[in-house]
Order: structure tokens, then sequence, then C-alpha cells
């Protein structure tokens, strides 16, 4: 069996050259052909579009008509096979028209040979091989374009190409956010637009250096780089370089992506880290400076007291002795004070539990009534029966507790100092901690003063010998480390009461007691 | 009489604690941490009070060598130091000290009880 037969299509309306066509077609050797003839317009056109043939061969007038309409008529339709235009005459006219309009080939029907006739016919298949191969590389090449757009155009980070002049060529959708040009504002123009004044140096010399040298240290890598943008304003950036060479000479296309909000995370971090740092710092060398302050203060106080011993010193010498020993102690009072100022200044870490209440004032009265004190003033406890459990830093808690109840009592000459916990379901302030005095109380004018470190009230007590005005300084900074306020009440010659305001977003739990049910009874107040 | 050790490298020191107890106790002192713990495997004392910062060994590394030591690991030692804030006491506890005493001493029967509280 030879190779399989060419199909081929025959338009012709003069069955003598339908014959005379078949006739050549048989005498060419190796090759078998499948010839249908179409003999009208109509029928012509119904086989174009069956196309079952591989090429056509088409009269260039049928049936009066203009066989140039049926090539139109085959182009437009899906049939890819090629058509080869016969004719009686030769006119280049209308050899230029047909060719024009994709005709393979155009044949004068007198100077035909079967040669020709074959070789046309073999032409024109493997050109229009060629074509429909091409027209696939195309297609390819148009998804493969869209594909690369859509992926380049959806992305985050923005795509910039330049050519070797770093002139952009390229500009995607994300470019647009992040730079703030439109595409149209930007092709065209020298990549330094993007990068403030004091970059474009270095980015000049990367070009140039890739010019000369045909490399360059950037591209393959990731960089972080300053971007300019179209409102004047910098931001951080990361730079990505890849560059590719063609015939037409080299491109780089810039993957950059804004870093601002990484940037940002990253100076918190060290900033906190800083801070972190400079607070265990400032800690240990609190440590120290306590340590070292303290030091002195045990010779001086211990060989006092030695000499406070002694029996065989008169009155005024045991005098001048207790008065040594009393600054003394003022001192130890004031270093502990300062250190404690120093710390809460500095920030100091939150260490938070679920702590009664009662639990906490209770262990800091009993502190007080164990101490040395004035006989003269009493402290007194009230502690309302459901008092829930909060959540707070307890030794900061007390702390704060220490610094009012020692406060109270160093201004209270007689009378007592009340220590009242209350809790309120309708208060904006749910939970507070009042220390009530029955001292001298504050003018109006000096309210906010006493909160400063060593207010100037304090200098006339001072000589009492009661210690440092620090302590409501202190106080103050912790309550409002710990979120709440510390407020003062008072008027003169009618006492003062300093409260602890729990703001309502503090949590608490029921105390056992309320949780075992409603407690009947008045509020528990005990004398100490 | 019950013997105490008085570990400290300052010699002020040493004289306040010796000026205090020797009249109701036998004192020794060391200044310094390895004398010190020769001196204790010599002549076991009944009680030690140790400062804490001393130069080239310090006191909670004379305790954890006392600790490990196999006749003086149950020594009494008593942490006398200017280390005094907020949870040191409760540090030394834990580090391993029987008991705490803050310097400056405000009140010299905080000693004696101390002491007699590991020496009764």
């Amino acid at each position: 069996m030879g190779p399989r037969p060419t199909r081929i299509l025959l338009i012709e309306d003069r069955e003598s050259d339908y014959l005379l066509t078949r006739r050549m077609l048989s005498t060419i050797e190796g090759q078998a052909f499948d010839l249908e003839w179409a003999s009208s317009y109509g029928a012509g056109l119904q086989a174009i579009h069956r196309a079952a043939h591989e090429v056509c061969l088409l009269d260039s007038k049928i049936d009066g008509s203009d066989g140039l309409e049926l090539l139109r008529e085959s182009q437009k339709s899906e049939c890819k096979a090629p058509v080869i235009i016969l004719t009686g005459m030769g006119d280049y006219r209308l050899d230029v028209e047909a060719m024009e309009m994709g005709a393979a080939d155009f044949l004068i029907k007198d100077q035909l040979t079967a040669t020709l006739l074959e070789r046309s016919i073999r032409y024109a298949i493997a050109q229009a091989r060629t074509l429909e191969e091409l027209r696939r590389q195309q297609d390819e090449i148009r998804v493969s374009e869209l594909r690369f757009r859509s992926v380049v155009q959806s992305a985050n980070d923005a795509i910039v190409q330049t050519d070797e002049n770093a002139r952009i060529i390229f500009w995607n959708k994300a470019a647009e956010v992040i730079f703030g040009y439109r595409e149209g504002e930007v092709l065209g123009f020298p990549l330094e637009l993007l990068m403030p004044e004091w970059r474009r140096p270095d980015l000049r010399l990367g070009f140039e250096r890739f010019r000369t040298g045909g490399k360059s240290q950037l591209v393959g890598k990731t960089i972080e780089l300053e971007g300019l943008r179209k409102d004047g304003s910098d931001f951080p950036l990361e730079l990505s370089l890849a560059s590719w060479t063609t015939s037409e000479g080299t491109s780089f296309t810039a993957i950059i992506r804004d870093i601002t909000e990484r940037k940002r995370g990253e100076e918190m971090r060290c900033a906190k880290e800083a801070a972190e740092k400079a607070n265990r710092t400032t800690s240990s060398f609190v440590a120290i400076v306590s340590h070292e302050l303290r030091t002195p203060l045990h010779a001086i106080i211990g060989f006092t007291n030695i000499l406070l011993q002694n029996g065989s010193l008169d009155t005024r010498d045991l005098d001048f002795l207790e008065r040594i020993l009393r600054n003394a102690e003022n001192q130890l009072r004031l270093i502990d004070k300062v250190l404690d100022l120093g710390r809460v200044e500095v920030g100091m870490d939150v260490e938070l539990a679920f702590v009664s209440l009662e639990t906490i004032v209770n262990e800091v009265v009993k502190q007080f009534e164990a101490g040395r004190r004035n006989p003269d003033v009493q402290i007194v406890l009230c502690v309302s029966p459901s008092m829930p459990v909060v959540l707070t830093d307890p030794a900061k808690l007390k702390q704060v507790l220490i610094h009012l109840i020692d406060n109270a009592l160093k201004f209270t000459e007689r009378g007592s100092v009340t220590v009242n916990v209350a809790t309120s379901s309708v208060d904006s302030t749910p939970v507070r901690i009042d220390v009530i005095d029955t001292g001298p109380g504050i003018p109006a004018d000096r309210l906010e003063e006493i909160f400063e470190p060593f207010p100037r009230l304090e200098t006339e007590v001072t000589r009492v010998g009661a210690g440092s005005g620090l302590g409501l300084s202190i106080s103050r900074n912790l309550c409002r480390l710990l979120g709440y306020r510390l407020q003062v009440r008072s008027r003169p010659g009618r006492g003062s009461t300093f409260s602890i305001l729990m703001p309502a977003s503090v949590r608490t739990m029921p105390s056992a007691a309320e949780r075992a049910g409603p407690v009947q009874g008045e509020r528990d107040c005990k004398r100490g | 009489m019950r013997k105490i050790a008085v570990v400290d490298d300052n010699a002020d020191n040493r004289l306040i604690i010796r000026t205090i107890l020797e009249d109701q106790y036998e004192i020794v002192e060391f200044s310094a941490g390895m004398e010190a713990i020769e001196g204790f495997r010599k002549n076991r004392p009944d009680v030690v009070i140790l400062d804490i910062s001393l130069p080239e060994m310090d006191g909670t590394e004379i305790l954890r060598r006392i600790r490990e030591d196999t006749q003086l690991y149950d020594l009494p030692v008593i942490a006398l130091t200017a280390h005094a804030m907020v949870g040191d006491r409760e540090k030394y506890l834990s580090a391993g000290f029987n008991d705490y005493v803050p310097k400056p001493i405000l009140d010299m029967n905080v000693l004696f009880s101390t002491i007699r509280r590991w020496a009764p």
C-alpha cells in the first residue's frame, strides 16, 4: 500500500476542467489523491464547511460569480485547508488580491502541468501546517502571557521591570498601590524615581557596574532599601532583583515589598527589649545602690546601739546618741523609698494573682500593730463580709497600703487610722480601699502637691522625724501601674481619706463566704 | 558557751557583732570564705553568721559548699546582709540559709532571738 491519499476538494463548474484535473492528478507517481468535485457555488460552500479535505482547488470564476467569494468564505470558516486558485487567464491584479486574501497559490490552467500541480499542493499543505503550528504557538504564548499577567497583577508585591538603562518598562497593580504612581506615569522613567535622592548614586553605580562588568551584586539577592512614594514620603522596602537577557538586551525584574509594618514590629520589639534590658540593668543597679548605702548605716546604727547599752554614759551623751540613731533610721527609710520610687518609675512587671483583699489588708495591719507606735492612735479595720477575691498584684497592693497607713500614722497624733474595704455593685468603682485618719488634714491647694516626691508640706513635718515624703508618690505610681486611681479627700482639721479605687473592669471572684450563701450581719470592724 | 562564727570582710561589721554577742557567746571571726570553711572543719561552730557580698567567694557560694560538705552540711547558717530589698528574705531562705537578718540591725534583740532559734 502506498501513502494515504491526499484529500482534495475541487470547486469547478466546468466538467472538462474537472476531468482534466483528475487525469493530471492520476499521472502523478508515488502519491495518491482522493478528489472530491463540487460543481457549483453552493456545493462548493457546503464542502468547504464540511472541511473533509486537506487542500482546495478553486476556480476563480464559478457559476458566473467570483471564486474569490468562496475563498473569503473558506477563510472565515473553521476550515483550515489551504486554497489554491485556478484561473483561466493570467491576471496579476487577481493574483495579488487572492494572495492577500490568503490563497496558497495562483495557477493558470493553460500552463498547468501535473508536476506543477503536485508541487503546488504539496507546498500549500506544508505551508498550512506551518501556519497552523505558528497559530498554536501564538495561542500558547497568549495563554502564558495571560497567566503571567494575572499572577503579576494580583501579586501583593510590586513587580517592576526595567530595561538595561534602568528605565521602567513594566509596572503592576501592587506597584501602583505601593508607590502611588499609575502605570502611565512611570513607564519610560528611570527606576531611581522610586528612591530617595540619597539612594540614587548607589543605584546608578550598580547599573553602571552591571553594564561594564556584566555582574551586579544585587541580582539574586534580597536587600532592604528605602523607597520614595509619589507623595514624597519614603518607606522601608525589601527588594529582590532578577535579570534576564534576550536578543533585545538585558532586563531587570524587581520584586518590591513594603515592609513598613514589619519594620515597625521590629522596632517595637527592639524598643521593648531595650526597655527590658534597661529595666534589668536598673533593677540590679538599684540593688547595688541599696546594698552600698545600707552597709555604712549598719556600722553607724550598730555602734550607736552598742553605746546606748553602755551604762557609763551621762544623760546628755545618751540624748545625742538617740539623735544619731533617729537620724540614721530616717536615712535608712529614705534610702528604701528613693530606691522604691526609682524602681516604680522605671516600670516593674505586674504579677497578677487572685487574692482575698481581706487577707492582704489583715497582713498589712498586723505588720503595723507589731511595730512600735503611738499608743494614742488606734488602727481600725473594716472589711465588708462578702469581700470578693480580686485579680491584682498582691505585693504591690500591699506596698501601697503600707505607704498609706504609714503616712496616716505619721500625721495622726491622736485618734485613729481606719482601713475600710468596700464593694459596690452599682458604683463605677466596684472595689475600694479607704485609709481614713483623724490627723490635721490637708489644705485644698496642697492636695495635688502631696503626691509629688518631697512636697513642700513635708518640710514642716520632717522635723518631727516622720521620714520622707516619697510614700504617696510611690503609691500613686504603683496604683497607676495596676490601673487603679489613688484619690485623696481632706479638710484641714477634719482628717484625710486616701482611697484606692479599682476600676469597673477589675476582675473579681466571689469570696468563699459569698459562695456559701448570703451572709447576714453587720460589717465587721475590728479595733487594733 | 555556744560558739558563733562571724564571716564578714568588713572589720567594723565583725566588731559590731562581736561586741553585741561576746558576753553570751564565744565568737570566732573570718574575713573570707575558704578560710572560714577550713576553720569550721577544724572547730565546728554552733551557728554561722554569714555576710553575702564578700570578695572572691560570696556568701551564697560559701553556703553551697557548707551544704555539700559531709561534716558541715547541717550547720545553721544565718544570712546577715545589706541585701534587704523586697523579696531578698525569700530569696536567701530559698537558697538554703536557715535564717535571714537584714543590715542594718535596728533592734539587737532580733539578732539574739534569731541565734537562739538555731542554738537554744
